[in-house]
């Protein structure tokens, strides 16, 4: 029951928010509000389930085991601060007179429209279905990116929209040959789960399931924003509204990998797992060194957190392909990366109302003339380049240290990607705190509500870096049990 | 399924092929529109014709939705577009049509090799076919990152999700009818999202040469 509370929450919001007019503002943002409280509680009870039961499902349609939980409590939390966030972005998007109400409808219809295809994506039980999911992920996204329609935002939507119905389409055929592998359509009928693939899975054809993981990390990574597929990622995470950006940097990522790591699920049990964990290091130790790079010359802010995201799926993806311990790091990487990032990019969203600009070059003094977003911002700051107390410090040393014996190599060229990132995120993060504020900004916070999602984040960030929640180390504890 | 059907299924399959092999050639929009049209007719009877031998009624409601979407509305969708911003040759390609022919030639090498032998295990009895689909796949890819032109890429898109369809239908991989019904929508809605996103890039840009769409600067 819960589960189809969570997939018709955010499409009857959605249908909901088509229909509110003109003069009823506000009514969009009840909606908004309303919904993700349901959405954040609904996922509260499927954890409960799964932690009772081991899993929560609406057969044979819908399936929510600890790997999905995980992600599902990922899109609530994000999902929920984005929310929040965006009321306040948006009224100050309309005060300065950059959209009008047409616009901030046209958002809030697509920001539903975006959640309810993540969640439907992660509790699908059919890989087709899931396909379709992070397939309609792209269409509802692609407006969401060009939502100022400027000249840049439509270019990174078009790069955005092609690149990722290529990179789907690979995915496609890789789930096709995927199935093809296996005899099922006389055993099951038509509508196959993850659940009859895993039952059968003795009978995949190892040969053809290797083509199919090729063309499905390729397809998938597309999406995840793996290097060389990446390109797309920087354009589009830094041209949409703030409030998406965090979804897509901190959610969506987390989507496609989740995609893949069903397959890998499945293909490990036939196959020796060197195989997926070896493409796995080969996309995680260049995107990590990739982005180090382009992080040291980016010279906007918001895509220098772009390029942080590609770099932290890749050490990610590296989690995975070490195995051991490093699965459990990577799945706890996930968590603390998508907080951290909705952070750094809804404070980076205060930043821009305030000095009108993404380049680096045009934002000195923050720390003046935003006080509690630069405290804030430095926080997350701390935690993305993997510093003490934040828990990415601790996942960061597991995931190197998974791997340090098996592939001293990839360890080094690993930590020579984060110390370069490292560097480089010193650098420009100096230059936007400290100097004098540029004449015309005046000094002064932003409200409540472009504040306190940021608050709330800092303060879970701070205390799960501590203390790891019980449920969360079982939730991971027993998603690590499936890739074993 | 018989004998005919195979035969069909083969010449089906080289007619998706040499479409995407002409189309790397061809310079006005309004022909590569129509050259969609033709694959996506061909995709069509072959899913007709598979439905009929195997009597499955599930394949036929594909089929129709499939002719409706890909057959009438989306070369429509297109063509209106075309005529409404008069926008009749389509931007050229990077490479020349010499070097283009050869990529070409070693797509058709490279499906023919033994990396895809593999693939041809899943359905014996089209093993001199799959090579074609896997040849039509990468050149419908390769056509998308050599054309300069937005309609040439999303009309690229759309081949290679033609391909990958008949792939499909070769393969024998079979869902429910609402599982093809997801997918069909999928690609419906991507065409109008598409076409409304070409229309934008022409009124921003004042054209739909991708080559002349950078704005945007590290």
């Amino acid at each position: 029951m819960e589960i189809l509370i969570l997939i018709l929450t955010p499409a009857i919001a959605a249908i909901s928010s088509f229909f509110v007019k003109r003069k009823q503002q506000v009514f969009l943002e009840y909606i908004i509000l309303l919904a993700t409280v349901i959405e954040f509680f609904t996922v509260a009870k499927i954890i409960y389930t799964v932690l009772e039961n081991g899993s929560s499902s609406l057969a044979p349609y819908f399936f929510v085991d600890s790997l999905g939980a995980i992600l599902l409590l990922i899109i609530a939390i994000v999902g929920f601060t984005a929310s929040v966030y965006s009321i306040g972005y948006l009224r100050a998007e309309v005060k300065n007179g950059t959209i009008g109400f047409s616009r901030v409808r046209q958002y809030h219809i697509l920001l539903h429209s975006f959640l309810f295809t993540m969640l439907f994506a992660v509790q699908v039980a059919s890989p087709i279905l899931m396909w379709v999911a992070v397939e309609a992920t792209t269409l509802s996204t692609a407006f969401l990116i060009s939502f100022y329609s400027k000249k840049t935002s439509i270019e990174a939507a078009w790069k955005y929209l092609v690149i990722n119905s290529v990179g789907l389409l690979l995915a496609f055929l890789g789930t096709l040959i995927f199935l093809a592998s296996i005899s099922l359509h006389e055993t099951i009928g038509g509508f196959v789960t993850w659940q009859d693939i895993l039952l059968l899975s003795s009978s995949l054809n190892p040969a053809v399931i290797k083509i199919a993981f090729v063309f499905l990390l390729v397809g998938y990574g597309t999406k995840m924003g793996l290097v060389p597929m990446h390109t797309w990622l920087p354009d589009a995470h830094s041209k949409a509204p703030v409030p998406i950006s965090s979804l897509l940097s901190g959610v969506l990522l987390n989507v496609a990998l989740y995609s893949i790591l069903r397959f890998k699920i499945v293909i490990d049990t036939s196959i020796d797992p060197q195989f997926t964990q070896n493409l796995m290091l080969f996309f995680g130790m260049i995107s990590i060194l990739f982005a180090g790079f382009m992080i040291s010359v980016s010279q906007n802010y918001k895509r220098l957190l772009a390029y942080s995201s590609i770099e932290h799926m890749g050490l990610i993806t590296l989690g995975f392909g070490f195995g051991g311990i490093g699965i459990y790091a990577a799945l706890l990487h996930m968590v603390y990366h998508a907080l951290t990032k909705s952070l750094l990019f809804l404070s980076a969203g205060n930043i821009f109302l305030k000095y009108n600009s993404t380049k680096i070059a045009d934002v000195r003094g923050t720390l003046t003339a935003l006080p509690i977003t630069s405290i804030l911002f430095i926080a997350g700051i701390l935690s993305i380049i993997g510093m003490p107390p934040f828990g990415i410090f601790l996942t960061e040393f597991y995931i190197l240290s998974a791997g340090i014996s098996a592939h001293p190599i990839i360890v080094t060229f690993a930590i020579i990607g984060l110390a370069i990132a490292f560097v480089g995120f010193m650098k420009h993060i100096s230059t936007m705190l400290f100097g004098e504020v540029p004449a015309g900004i005046i000094n002064e916070e932003e409200h409540g509500l472009s504040i306190s999602p940021l608050i709330m984040i800092v303060i879970i960030l701070f205390c799960i870096g501590f203390v790891i929640p019980p449920f969360l180390q079982s939730l991971i504890l027993n998603s690590v049990k499936l890739f074993s | 399924m018989d004998y005919s059907i195979l035969q069909f299924l083969f010449f089906a399959e080289i007619i998706i092929f040499l479409i995407v092999v002409f189309s790397q050639m061809v310079k006005k929009n309004k022909n590569l529109v129509l050259f969609y049209l033709l694959q996506s007719t061909v995709v069509f009877l072959m899913l007709i014709l598979i439905s009929y031998s195997e009597s499955s009624i599930t394949l036929l409601v594909t089929a129709i939705i499939m002719f409706l979407v890909k057959v009438i509305i989306a070369p429509r969708f297109f063509l209106k577009l075309i005529n409404n911003n008069q926008v009749k040759s389509s931007a050229s390609s990077y490479l020349s049509t010499p070097v283009t022919l050869f990529v070409v030639m070693f797509i058709v090498i490279f499906a023919n090799s033994s990396v895809f032998e593999v693939l041809i295990s899943l359905s014996e009895k089209v093993d001199k076919t799959i090579p074609f689909a896997i040849a039509s796949i990468l050149s419908s890819i390769f056509l998308i990152i050599n054309r300069r032109g937005a309609l040439s890429q999303i009309i690229g898109i759309l081949y290679l999700e033609n391909s990958i369809i008949s792939f499909a239908f070769l393969i024998e991989i079979k869902q429910t009818l609402v599982l093809e019904l997801g997918i069909l929508f999928d690609i419906s809605v991507w065409i109008v999202i598409a076409v409304v996103f070409i229309s934008m890039v022409y009124k921003n840009f004042g054209s739909l040469n991708i080559s002349e769409i950078k704005k945007l600067q590290d």
